[in-house]
């Protein structure tokens, strides 16, 4: 009878944890299984939505009690920033273009000048006619072969997913050792552009420039999280990956985030994932580097490849490569997607190498 | 992108409910339960990789296999060198590679050879540190004659069950297979029990060492230099609990699970930095691994049996094949030579005043020693590199009174009086979770579910990872 008695218990529990956990629970199973994930029949009862209602009322609580309790985080380092209102897409961008990220612009409504192709992998870029400004900052004193350039004080921010949790830590260690210059690392894992629901970069990039005015390199490195079909709307059916109104949504996203970066003078490396194990999600790769290139390109940032770094020269993927001394080094770990200690120091080092610092000295190391 | 299985996931959850039914509807057969677990423990391998569950069942035979030859010939030569030669085989190519070959081309090259070493490019198969300490186990008992050999499918089993698999606790054959092969029918364990442990196991994954991980310890070990002298002393007393919480989280979990399906797998933990020295220490972390490593290696090379210096280079020894089990760094060797070592200083000191423990005050002293000793050595434990710990260790030699004056100052305090107080709250928290056992069956739910919902209201979102999983 333990075991009659053993389901009962975990029966009701998990009912109890669903009922007050259907929010978040929703949002996990649409980032993972991009699908709505709507209970049918249940899922808009009333007495079920109660569960719902009693957590979001305990989490305003809790929000309204933080905010109460920690009125300005950003206290503790220098002068007091001011805070700014929201940004709003100000600049020279076609008004019709999606820049709002929270909800992407319906299908009717896209303009013809978008691709029709399910899968313009390299299509010229459609949409934003923004106009190709000079790079943030336009640092004068650029050295040949680098793409971007930091003074004293400055800040480097860094944006993205567990492919740049594993490199962040050299970047920082690089930066802080070599040229006393601080950075600022809010990568997190699972996330994208794909899911606002679940994890919001736009929102992110934009609330941290506005409390970070050191800020004046933000490099960013994600992919993975985003091949899928992403919700776009409360009731709506989800956007088919790779569709045309898929990629007016995701293009918005990225011109977003390049959009925050133009309006704070931030200068931007954008990094394209590299080939995966799995071919699926390789090939998903290649399509979002194309939208990542092309779209930093019209902001006049710059755009680099993981790809040649960890000496891929074509869509093949492999777990070890041959450094120019001629020894194998293993730069993948055994998932197909992440990288190990020596690939994520090279992709580091081939993103600081394009970083000029005019007046700072190396500092041993 | 998460493809792996985690036993804190929603889907795990709901799989584990639809086989929970299952397998107790087929209570009536314990050939049929063990042969569900069996498919499911495979199918949990497999959804790691194929190559995975390629190499267990490849390494399930040739165990059997040597078990059948034990049993014929217990405690000759060969078995045991066949043994030895299949466990160190496995770990090397499996595990130890990268990094022997790596050294071994290292200190060629300062001599003066240039030489590449064959390298076989293999992925680690999920499991094998723990499913090979089974086997070793298993055959070692047939060899002193403790047991005879078992069925296939029953030793398949007792390498492969799914809750112990991915990060132990390490089984002993003697304990483990007479469950395999119950005499009567199976029941749930302590159920009330079972659930309240997996709850505990929310609480301090979620919850704990989620937010300890993301607070205190990341930012520092990941860019060690960038912070004040005190936050790297309490991103350091943050690891230690962290480490802790994540584990014996890891072991109250499965512990809960096998409990629910009828199985009792070895205590792992035990209040840990209640311990007095770093003897006690060890009996009380990671149990079953420093009782396995006590019996298998220790004793094995003669233990404390061949005089003071002998014993303690066994100790020593011991450590060491911990340390490199754990991971093949030189970190993880510095990590298990400071417990070697400090465990011969710790015997040492308590030969030459063995009454210190009991004069007053000095048993808070020595819990506190322990607990800072401990805790230095997971320095090495967790740091990605050795410039990294040394680095953190030179930082935390700069702490200044001034420095010690601020908000982080309060927290390093709050560590300390934390530890300090430890007994007590263990003392409060066992109480309580007594109460909650005696909650009716009807009723217990209630408050696990509002529990555990709080908890996760609380926490971050995102499933943790189980640090010892990647060992």
């Amino acid at each position: 009878m333990g075991a009659a008695r053993g389901l009962y218990a975990i029966v009701v529990t998990t009912a109890l944890l669903f009922w007050l956990n259907q929010d978040s629970i929703k949002l996990y199973c649409q980032q993972k299984y991009h699908q709505s994930c709507e209970i049918p029949l249940l899922g808009q009862m009333p007495a079920w939505r109660m569960g719902a209602q009693l957590t979001a009322m305990l989490e305003a609580q809790r929000d309204g009690l933080l905010e109460q309790l920690l009125p300005a985080p950003q206290l503790a380092e220098g002068p007091a920033v001011e805070v700014l209102p929201a940004p709003l897409p100000v600049v020279t961008v076609d008004l019709e273009t999606p820049a709002a990220v929270a909800k992407p612009l319906p299908p009717v409504s896209t303009p013809a000048h978008v691709q029709p192709t399910p899968a313009p992998v390299h299509a010229p870029a459609p949409v934003v006619v923004a106009q190709p400004a000079p790079p943030a900052s336009a640092p004068a004193l650029l050295q040949p072969g680098t793409v971007a350039s930091l003074a004293a004080g400055d800040d480097v921010f860094l944006v993205g997913d567990s492919l740049m949790q594993g490199v962040a830590p050299h970047l920082a260690n690089s930066l802080r050792k070599r040229y006393q210059i601080r950075t600022v690392n809010l990568s997190k894992q699972s996330t994208g552009l794909a899911y606002p629901g679940f994890f919001n970069w736009p929102k992110t990039v934009a609330d941290t420039l506005d409390h970070e005015p050191n800020v004046r390199l933000m490099v960013v490195f994600l992919g993975p999280n985003d091949p899928w079909d992403m919700p776009q709307g409360k009731g709506k059916p989800f956007l088919r990956f790779k569709s045309p109104e898929w990629e007016v949504a995701y293009r918005a996203r990225i011109d977003s985030i390049l959009e925050q970066a133009r309006t704070h003078n931030v200068q931007v490396i954008w990094v394209g994932p590299p080939n995966m194990e799995k071919a699926r999600l390789s090939t998903a790769m290649g399509y979002l580097s194309g939208l990542y290139q092309e779209q930093t390109a019209l902001f006049g940032q710059h755009y680099v490849s993981a790809n040649p770094i960890l000496g891929y020269t074509d869509a093949n993927f492999s777990y070890a490569v041959q450094t120019p001394q001629g020894k194998r080094v293993k730069v993948r770990v055994d998932d197909g997607i992440h990288f190990t200690i020596t690939g994520q120091k090279m992709i580091a080092e081939q993103v600081l190498s394009l970083i000029s610092f005019p007046g700072l000295t190396v500092t041993g190391h | 992108m998460d493809y792996v299985v985690s036993f804190l996931s929603i889907e795990f959850g709901l799989c584990f409910t639809l086989f929970f039914i299952l397998y107790w509807s087929l209570c009536w057969s314990v050939r049929l339960q063990n042969l569900l677990l069996l498919t499911a423990s495979y199918g949990l391998v497999a959804s790691f990789s194929l190559q995975s569950l390629y190499i267990l069942l490849g390494y399930s035979a040739l165990v059997y296999l040597l078990g059948l030859l034990a049993g014929r010939y217990p405690g000759r030569w060969f078995s045991r060198v066949l043994l030895l030669t299949l466990v160190l085989g496995c770990f090397y190519l499996f595990k130890y590679q990268e990094f022997f070959v790596g050294g071994a081309q290292g200190a060629l090259a300062a001599a003066g050879f240039e030489v590449s070493l064959p390298l076989l490019e293999v992925l680690v198969p999920i499991g094998l540190s723990f499913y090979t300490f089974h086997s070793v186990s298993y055959l070692v008992s047939i060899n002193r004659r403790e047991l005879a050999p078992a069925a296939p499918l029953d030793l398949a089993l007792y390498l492969a069950f799914f809750p112990s698999l991915v990060a132990g606790p390490v089984n002993r054959a003697l304990h483990m297979l007479p469950q395999i092969r119950p005499p009567a029918m199976r029941q749930v364990l302590e159920p009330q029990r079972a659930l309240g442990l997996i709850a505990m196991a929310v609480v301090k994954l979620f919850f704990l060492s989620a937010w300890l991980g993301s607070e205190w310890v990341d930012p520092v070990f990941d860019t060690p230099g960038s912070a004040s002298p005190e936050q790297v002393l309490l991103s350091v007393y943050g690891y230690s609990l962290l480490i802790y919480f994540n584990f014996s989280g890891y072991t109250n979990l499965v512990t809960g699970i096998a409990l629910l399906l009828g199985f009792r797998l070895p205590d792992n933990f035990d209040a840990p930095y209640a311990a007095h020295n770093l003897k006690e220490f060890w009996g009380r972390w990671h149990i079953s691994l420093s009782r396995f490593i006590r019996d298998y290696v220790y004793i094995p090379l003669g233990g404390n049996r061949k005089g003071v210096w002998r014993g303690n280079l066994n100790m020593l020894l011991a450590m060491l094949v911990s340390g490199l089990w754990h991971g093949a760094s030189v970190n993880f060797i510095i990590w298990g030579a400071l417990h070697g070592v400090g465990l011969a200083i710790s015997k040492l000191f308590s030969q030459w005043f063995p009454g210190f423990a009991r004069l007053p005050g000095c048993g808070l002293l020595a819990r506190l020693m322990t607990f800072h000793y401990v805790a230095f050595a997971w320095i090495f434990f967790r740091s990605p590199t050795l410039d990294g710990a040394l680095e953190m260790l030179g930082d935390i030699g700069q702490l200044s009174l001034a420095g010690l004056n601020s908000a982080t100052g309060l927290m390093l305090l709050a560590c300390v009086l934390f530890v300090a107080s430890y007994p007590q709250w263990l003392v409060l928290l066992r109480q309580s979770g007594a109460l909650f056992q005696r909650l009716p069956w009807q009723l217990y739910p209630i408050p696990l579910g509002v529990g555990v919902s709080l908890v996760i209201f609380a926490s971050q979102s995102g499933v943790p990872g189980f640090i010892y999983a990647s060992f």
